[in-house]
């Protein structure tokens, strides 16, 4: 990245920091996903929650390789 | 022809979509501001029921249980979902050619590029299947592909439309985008979204603002940001790549099920992401600063402002030319609207003022 003079400029986060600094609201309850729907794309689940496989069991996947131009 | 049938050939001649919605005509709607109006939803979108798959395999076979409120606002409206476009896997890249799914062809001429990322939602537009299509849009990823295919990209204001459901990418730059045949139809469409999203704490909604009739406006070129546009490519590629690499942390390979499943160039900004120092960062932030108040500066004398969209146009198909993005980007990074026209000229907007950039294309 080419050198620019950060001395003037101050950190911008994103475009709305000046216009909303802050979102805050109230708690409030309201309907959510069931636990089965949530529990819909899980590969694998036991007891309502999600089974992961253990970390030596996880077989190596190749890296996709980049493709030459 | 039914839009169903029309969808499939679509997809036969340019591979613009992953996925076609095969029961569209029962949810046909007959009310609403796009009663029974087909549309394409970029494959990023989460659309209950239907695979949302961001054309990576690690979400070969993943179907959400909620739908984006965008989705859920144009059903609403009575527009009909026929398809999940194609993309750039997890809307990375410039070219339609990352999609794990296979590339996307450019209707108007199959040795050109369809850009991207939205390539797509712009060729389905193109090639006639549907009269809009949903986008998003981080670097450009609306407008560079509309263009390149030969149709209007509206990127709204940051904050205007609801991500609630868009699969994120760079959070502090990612904007739902529209595609469409025609100015009008992008009009409606934003009228249907533009409205704040309890699900989504950074959408405000579009304020209502007088539109200056087209003789009374001052529209010039933004000398400072196109000087700065070569840094701002830089900072955008800084701050969307460590963003990317914060996000797609949840694809962790235990809830999808693929620890590798991602391709070479989400792994490429992924890693590059990571690699972010913070002196990068701050750098960034600081030309996006400078950005912006290049931008401020020159809305002080103009209403709206023109640059082009590309620095040129679509090169050959699986060509992703450098700095793709430079002239898209400044506007992403100061979160302002910007449309791009099929002529290849972009006409941004002060913040908010997404309406009048709508009404000066429509003249």
């Amino acid at each position: 990245m080419q050198v620019f003079d950060a001395k003037s400029a101050r950190m911008r986060y994103n475009p709305l920091m000046d216009d909303l600094p802050n979102a805050l609201r109230e708690d409030r309850v309201e309907p959510s996903l069931s636990r089965e729907e949530a529990l819909e794309n899980a590969t694998g689940v036991r007891d309502g929650f999600f089974c992961a496989p253990r970390e030596e069991s996880i077989p190596e996947e190749p890296i996709p390789e980049e493709p030459t131009p | 022809m039914s839009a169903l049938e029309i969808a499939r050939e679509a997809q036969s001649k340019t591979n613009c979509f992953i996925t076609i919605s095969d029961d569209a005509p029962e949810r046909r709607h007959r009310e609403g501001a796009l009663a029974g109006v087909p549309y394409a939803a970029k494959d990023n979108f989460c659309t209950r029921g239907i695979r949302t798959t961001c054309a990576s395999r690690a979400l070969e076979n993943f179907i959400p249980p909620y739908s984006a409120t965008v989705i859920e606002r144009l059903e609403a409206a009575g527009a009909v979902l026929v398809g999940k476009a194609n993309l750039d896997e997890f809307a990375m890249g410039s070219s339609g050619d990352t999609s794990y799914f296979g590339p996307t062809l450019n209707p108007r001429d199959p040795a050109l590029s369809p850009g991207g990322s939205s390539s797509g939602s712009a060729a389905a537009v193109a090639i006639g299947a549907v009269p809009f299509a949903l986008g998003s849009d981080t670097g450009g990823s609306v407008r560079q592909p509309a263009y390149f295919c030969g149709v209007y990209g509206f990127k709204p204001s940051y904050g205007a439309i609801s991500r609630y459901g868009m699969v994120a990418f760079s959070s502090s730059l990612d904007t739902v985008g529209i595609i469409g045949k025609d100015v009008e139809i992008i009009q409606t469409v934003l009228d249907v979204l533009a409205a704040p999203d309890p699900h989504d704490a950074t959408c405000v909604g579009l304020p209502s603002i007088p539109i200056k009739p087209h003789e009374a406006l001052r529209v010039g070129v933004a000398d400072g940001v196109l000087a700065l546009s070569e840094r701002a490519i830089h900072a955008y590629a800084v701050l969307s790549y460590a963003e990317a690499a914060s996000n797609l942390a949840r694809y962790d390979g235990l809830r999808y099920g693929h620890g590798n499943a991602f391709g070479w160039e989400v792994r490429r900004r992924i890693e590059l992401g990571l690699a972010a120092t913070e002196r990068e960062l701050e750098e960034a932030r600081s030309v996006r600063d400078a950005v912006q108040r290049a931008f401020d500066e020159a809305f002080s004398q103009y209403d709206l402002l023109t640059m082009p969209v590309s620095p040129g146009g679509a090169p050959p198909a699986g060509v992703c030319p450098p700095f793709a993005d430079q002239y898209t980007a400044p506007a992403s990074l100061a979160g302002l609207p910007a449309l791009a026209c099929p002529d290849g000229t972009q006409i941004i907007g002060k913040r908010y003022h997404d309406r009048q950039v709508l009404a000066a294309a429509l003249g």
